[in-house]
C-alpha cells in the first residue's frame, strides 16, 4: 500500500483546523463583540462598531444594576427557565413514547390536538390566558410562566421525540419483557438511557426558546417576581436615549453564566449525544 | 458507587429548587417588590397589602413606561413624589407596573384595553392608544372634569384638545407638544463658509446650495437613517412635503392618509431619494438614530433633524464631546417649516369616582405650568400651553432651550410628521422600502405606490 506524503497529511491537518477556527470564530465573535461593546463608552459604541475600547470601563456594569433588576430577573429566568425544561422533558419523554410505541383509540385525535397547538400565535392566545391566569391566580408568578413555557415548548419536542423513539429497535424492549421486565421498567431501563441523545436535544431547544421569550413574559407578569432577562435588557433601551453600554454590560452578565454552565457540562452533553449513535 | 452518589446529590438539588420556587410562586401573587417594576411609591408594603394598610388611602394603579434609560425617567419619579406632597395628593398613593419602552408598553396596554383591566392612569405611548380605548368604553370621559375647572381648560388651545376627542368627547389630557426642526454645526458651518440663516432658509432650492457648499468643503451635510421607522428620514420627508404650498400642507396635516400617489408626496420621495445618494453618510441606507446621532455628535456632520429632547445630550460627555453644547445652532425647515403635533393624552382606566377624581388631580399637577415648565428642563418636552411665562434663568441655563422656544414663535407653516399621523403599518412600510428607494431599485412613485397600498389594507 502507497504511504500518504507526510505534506499531504500536514496539509489536511492545517485545512482541518483552519475550518474549526473559522466556524469556532463565526460562534464565538458576536459574544467577543458583546464582551467588549460592554466596556466601551456610548459614543466608542457608535462611532465604531468593531473598535477597541479606549479603556476597560467598569462603569457600563455598575450602570446596568442601576437602571434594572438584573438580578432578580435572571435569577427568575433561571427558575423558570429550568423548571419549563425538566417539565417538559418528563412530559414528553413518556408521551412521545406511548404516542410512538401503542396502537389505541384516539391517537389521531391527540397527535392532531398536539399539532394544532404548533398553529397558535401567541397574541391570539394571549387575552385568554391573561383571563385564565387571573382567575385562577396565577397571573404574574412563577408558576404561570413555567406552565405557559412548558405548553409551548411540548408540541415541537413531542414531535422530535416520536421521530427519536422510531429509530429504536422494538426488539430491545421484546428482550426485555422476555427476560421478565415490567413496562415502567423496560421504559425506565431500557428505553430512556438510549433515547438520552432525543431528549437533551429537547431540553437544549426548550431551553433557547424559554430563555429569549419576551412576549408572554411580559403579557403575563406585572411586578418583579416572575419578570425574566428579555424584559430587564428592554430597560436600556428607552425613548431617546439607549444605553449600549449598559446593555451589553447586562447582556454579558445574564449569558456568562449559561456559557459557562454549558462549557462544565459540555462533557456529558456531547456524551449524552453520542450515545445513541453507538446504542442505538 | 461515586456516579450514584453524584445523581443522588443532583436529584436532591434539583427537588429542593423545585420546591422552593414553587413556594415562591404561591408567595408572589400577592407580594410586591423593594425596587423594579412593581412597587408602592411612598410606602413600605405593595399589591393587595397596601390597600389593606392604607386605610384612607387611595390607590392608583399605574403603568409607567418612563422607567430605565428613557428621557423622562427622572422627571416622572419626581413628578409622582411632588404630587404626593399636594393637597390633593397626599391621600393618594402609586401602585406602579413598570414597562421599559414604548412599543412594549403599547402591546400590554392593547391587551388591557380588550380585558378591561387599565389601569387607573393610563399613559399614553402613542399608536392610536386613544380611539382604542375610548371606543372600548373603559377609560373616563374626561370632558365633565374639563368643564368644571374652565381655568385647567384654558391651559389647552383647542387643537390639542381635538386631537384627543373621539365622539365629541375628551378623554385624554395632553401633556406636551411635539416639535422638530434642524440643529446644525456652527464650525462646521464657518468651514465651509456659510452663514446660518437666522431662522430658516427661506427655500429648499437655497437649503440644497449650502448642501453643495457643505459637501464642496468635505463635509456631509445631512444626517439620514432608514433603519426602526426611519425617525430622521420621516423628519425630512415630512418637512418637504409639509412646506410644499397649501396642497402638501394639508396632505400632511392629515390623519391617515391613504393616497400617497399626490405630485407633493411624489416630489418629496423624490428629493429623499437623492438625499440619501448624494447628501448623507454611507452608513443612512440601514442605518439607526444612534449611530446618526453620534455622526452630529463627532462633527462629521452638519445638519441633523430632530426636537429638543436631543438637547440634554448635546451636553452629556458620555455622548458628545465637551465643548459640544456651543458649537449647535437651531434653524426652522426651509420656509419657515416646523413639525408640530399635538400629543395623544393621558387617559383615565378607573372606573370609581374617587379614583377617578384623583387620578384627574394627577392629570391637573401634572399639566400644572409649573410643571410643563419643569419637564421642559429636565426632558424637553414642549409644553403644551402656549403662553407660559419662561423663567429669565433658562436663557442662562439653557440657550439652546430657550432658543427653541422662541424660534417656534416664528415658525409660518406647521405640519405633522409619519409616526403621529399614519397607520402603523404604513410606518412599517415607509422603513422597509427606503432601502430600496435609496438604491435606486425602486422609483418615487413605485415607493409611494406601496405606501398607497399598505395604507389602504387598512380600509379592507
Amino acid at each position: 500500500m502507497k504511504k500518504t506524503p507526510q505534506g499531504i497529511i500536514y496539509a489536511a491537518k492545517t485545512a482541518k483546523y483552519i475550518f474549526m477556527l473559522f466556524f469556532t470564530l463565526i460562534a464565538v465573535a458576536p459574544i467577543l463583540w458583546a464582551g467588549i461593546s460592554s466596556f466601551k463608552t456610548y459614543a466608542e459604541i457608535n462611532s465604531s462598531a468593531l473598535s477597541f475600547p479606549s479603556s476597560f470601563r467598569l462603569d457600563n456594569y455598575r450602570a446596568a444594576f442601576q437602571y434594572a433588576p438584573i438580578a432578580r430577573y435572571f435569577c427568575n429566568s433561571v427558575i423558570i427557565v429550568g423548571l419549563s425544561v425538566l417539565v417538559t422533558v418528563a412530559l414528553v419523554a413518556m408521551c412521545a413514547y406511548i404516542i410512538s410505541r401503542f396502537r389505541f383509540k384516539l391517537k389521531t385525535l391527540i397527535v392532531l390536538l398536539i399539532s394544532a397547538s404548533l398553529m397558535l400565535p401567541a397574541q391570539a392566545i394571549s387575552q385568554p390566558l391573561f383571563a385564565i391566569f387571573q382567575k385562577l391566580h396565577i397571573f404574574d408568578t412563577k408558576l404561570g410562566l413555567i406552565i405557559v413555557y412548558s405548553a409551548m415548548g411540548i408540541p415541537m419536542s413531542f414531535f422530535v421525540m416520536v421521530s427519536y423513539y422510531k429509530t429504536i429497535s422494538t426488539a430491545l424492549e421484546e428482550s426485555a419483557y422476555i427476560d421478565g421486565a415490567s413496562f415502567l421498567q423496560t421504559f425506565g431501563y431500557i428505553i430512556l438511557p438510549l433515547a438520552k441523545p432525543g431528549l437533551v436535544t429537547i431540553a437544549l431547544l426548550q431551553f433557547i426558546n424559554t430563555w429569549n421569550e419576551f412576549y408572554f413574559a411580559l403579557m403575563l407578569t406585572s411586578g418583579d417576581s416572575a419578570r425574566t432577562v428579555p424584559i430587564a435588557l428592554n430597560y436600556y433601551m428607552g425613548t431617546f436615549a439607549n444605553n449600549y453600554s449598559a446593555l451589553f454590560a447586562a447582556v454579558v452578565m445574564t449569558v456568562l453564566p449559561t456559557i459557562i454552565l454549558f462549557i462544565v457540562l459540555q462533557k456529558q452533553v456531547v456524551e449524552s449525544l453520542t450515545a445513541g449513535a453507538v446504542k442505538g | 458507587m461515586k456516579k450514584k452518589t453524584v445523581s443522588r446529590f443532583f436529584s436532591a438539588v434539583l427537588t429542593g429548587v423545585m420546591v422552593l420556587s414553587l413556594t415562591a410562586c404561591g408567595n408572589s401573587a400577592g407580594s410586591g417588590t423593594e425596587t423594579g417594576s412593581e412597587s408602592v411609591a411612598a410606602g413600605e408594603s405593595t399589591g393587595q397589602e397596601a390597600e389593606d394598610s392604607s386605610g384612607d388611602k387611595i390607590v392608583l394603579d399605574v403603568i409607567n413606561y418612563h422607567v430605565g434609560t428613557d428621557y423622562a425617567a427622572e422627571y416622572y419619579t419626581y413628578l409622582f413624589e411632588a404630587f404626593q406632597q399636594t393637597e390633593e395628593g397626599k391621600n393618594v398613593e402609586f401602585h406602579f407596573e413598570e414597562i421599559p419602552t414604548t412599543d412594549a408598553f403599547n402591546q400590554k396596554i392593547k391587551l388591557l384595553i380588550s380585558s378591561g383591566d387599565l389601569p387607573d392612569i393610563v399613559f399614553n405611548g402613542g399608536n392610536n392608544i386613544t380611539e382604542l380605548a375610548a371606543r372600548s368604553g373603559k377609560v373616563a370621559d374626561l370632558t365633565p372634569y374639563f368643564e368644571e375647572d374652565p381655568e385647567w381648560k384654558a391651559l389647552f388651545d383647542e387643537t390639542s384638545l381635538e386631537f384627543n376627542t373621539v365622539d365629541g368627547k375628551i378623554y385624554g389630557v395632553p401633556v406636551s407638544k411635539e416639535i422638530s426642526y434642524i440643529y446644525y454645526n456652527k464650525e462646521l458651518f464657518a468651514q465651509a463658509g456659510i452663514e446660518a440663516p437666522e431662522v430658516s432658509y427661506a427655500t429648499w432650492e437655497e437649503f440644497f446650495e449650502a448642501c453643495d457648499k457643505l459637501k464642496a468643503a468635505g463635509i456631509i451635510p445631512v444626517g439620514m437613517d432608514t433603519a426602526d421607522s426611519g425617525w430622521l428620514t420621516n423628519l425630512w420627508m415630512s418637512a418637504l412635503i409639509g412646506t410644499d404650498g397649501e396642497a402638501g400642507n394639508t396632505w400632511m396635516n392629515s390623519m391617515y392618509p391613504t393616497d400617497f400617489n399626490t405630485p407633493e408626496v411624489e416630489a418629496a420621495a423624490e428629493t429623499i431619494q437623492r438625499m440619501f445618494q448624494e447628501y448623507t453618510t454611507a452608513d443612512a441606507v440601514g442605518g439607526k438614530y444612534d449611530p446618526m446621532a453620534t455622526h452630529f455628535f463627532n462633527g462629521e456632520v452638519a445638519m441633523f433633524p430632530n426636537g429638543p429632547w436631543m438637547i440634554p445630550d448635546f451636553s452629556e460627555t458620555e455622548k458628545a464631546p465637551e465643548g459640544f453644547y456651543d458649537k449647535v445652532g437651531i434653524m426652522l425647515m426651509p420656509g419657515k417649516g416646523m413639525e408640530m403635533v399635538p400629543t395623544p393624552g393621558d387617559m383615565v382606566g378607573a372606573s370609581e369616582e374617587e379614583k377617578i377624581r384623583a387620578a384627574v388631580a394627577f392629570l391637573k399637577f401634572e399639566t400644572k405650568p409649573e410643571n410643563q415648565i419643569k419637564a421642559l428642563e429636565m426632558t424637553g418636552l414642549q409644553p403644551v400651553s402656549n403662553d407660559l411665562e419662561i423663567p429669565s434663568e433658562l436663557t442662562q441655563s439653557d440657550p439652546l432651550m430657550a432658543q427653541v422656544l422662541e424660534i417656534q414663535n416664528q415658525a409660518e407653516v406647521t405640519y405633522g410628521q409619519n409616526q403621529a399621523y399614519w397607520y402603523q403599518n404604513t410606518i412599517d412600510t415607509f422603513s422597509t422600502e427606503l432601502p430600496e428607494l435609496a438604491y435606486g431599485n425602486i422609483t418615487p412613485g413605485e415607493f409611494c405606490e406601496k405606501l398607497s397600498e399598505s395604507a389602504k389594507k387598512n380600509q379592507e
